[in-house]
């Protein structure tokens, strides 16, 4: 199987057999594991220009704190790169969700030694078909991991420790589910970049509107 | 002989049958029109500038004074907007 998003778009080549498991993880696990999601080559390009970029503090009101990272190039490649036709497809697929408008998300961290973490939340707003975090970190962090319980349940339903280099986790969203991310406990940071598939906007016409047309000989 | 080298910087696809390609160096998107789109192709398989205006020469009916300007004003934008290199050693 291999879900990837790389510089010439994304790859999808899964069997029907691994579709059927991930269509299964998505629904009774609510949520699935996606290894080398970013290809290697373009997450080195990605990581070297989020070390070099700008962040803030940002406070998600009855979730926690984090730092954001400002606007920059990366982000624009990364969802440039999440909003590929065939990428849009696979989730549909795993997912069951209905059709997909765009992906927006940010990248952020979560420092060690500050208490940062996300608190039980559900991501339930207006438009928001299904969860995507990706790992940005260029080290293996400890604690920060993504658990998973039903809102009438205390028990933790999955528990994602996502620590490779470029994987990501697709996860469900709905009323009845609530996640959270504990606190980093070791020494190195967690980014990610974070975001949701969403009935809308279009993104082919948020595209359009950003594009700078050259024509050979211009 | 020169070659031309997509940067590992820029990502792209086609996007309504042509390239779109949006560089992490500039922060910029660039869109491609179809004869663009054409070269585009012709470097990603074969990069060296005398493959690709071999290509050129024969699937447009041009003549190679025509076909050198284009080509040449067309690497120059692609280099100005941080989208290829070009490596002269080859």
């Amino acid at each position: 199987m291999r879900v990837q998003i790389t510089r010439r778009g994304a790859t999808i080549d899964v069997s029907a057999s691994e579709m059927k498991e991930l269509h299964r993880q998505f629904h009774e696990e609510y949520c699935v594991l996606l290894n080398e999601f970013v290809e290697p080559a373009l997450l080195v390009q990605l990581q070297e220009k989020i070390a070099a970029a700008g962040f803030f503090d940002k406070h998600n009101v009855d979730v926690g704190d984090e730092i954001r990272m400002s606007s920059d190039p990366a982000g624009t490649a990364l969802e440039f790169a999440m909003n590929d036709p065939a990428l849009h497809a696979f989730v549909r697929e795993v997912s069951g969700i209905g059709p997909i408008g765009a992906y927006q998300g940010r990248v952020y961290s979560l420092l060690p030694e500050t208490g940062m973490m996300s608190d039980w939340h559900n991501d339930m707003v207006a438009g928001r078909l299904a969860t995507m975090v990706i790992n940005l970190s260029t080290a293996v962090y400890s604690g920060g991991l993504l658990q998973f319980k039903r809102v009438d349940s205390d028990e933790i339903v999955t528990s994602i420790h996502n620590t490779g280099f470029g994987d990501a986790t697709l996860f469900k969203i709905d009323h009845t589910l609530k996640h959270r991310v504990t606190p980093i406990t070791g020494t190195v940071r967690r980014t990610m970049y974070a975001g949701w598939f969403l009935d809308k906007p279009d993104f082919l016409t948020l595209l359009k509107g950003k594009l700078d047309a050259h024509s050979v000989g211009a | 002989m020169a070659t031309l080298h997509i940067r590992p910087d820029v990502v792209y696809r086609e996007v309504d049958g042509v390239v779109v390609a949006f560089s992490l160096d500039s922060g910029e998107y660039v869109s491609l029109d179809d004869i663009g789109t054409d070269i585009w192709r012709l470097i990603e398989k074969d990069g060296r500038i005398e493959q690709v205006r071999a290509a050129m020469l024969s699937a447009y009916d041009i003549d190679a004074a025509t076909c050198d300007e284009e080509l040449g004003s067309f690497i120059t934008m692609l280099q100005a907007r941080g989208l290829v290199n070009v490596d002269r050693k080859d």
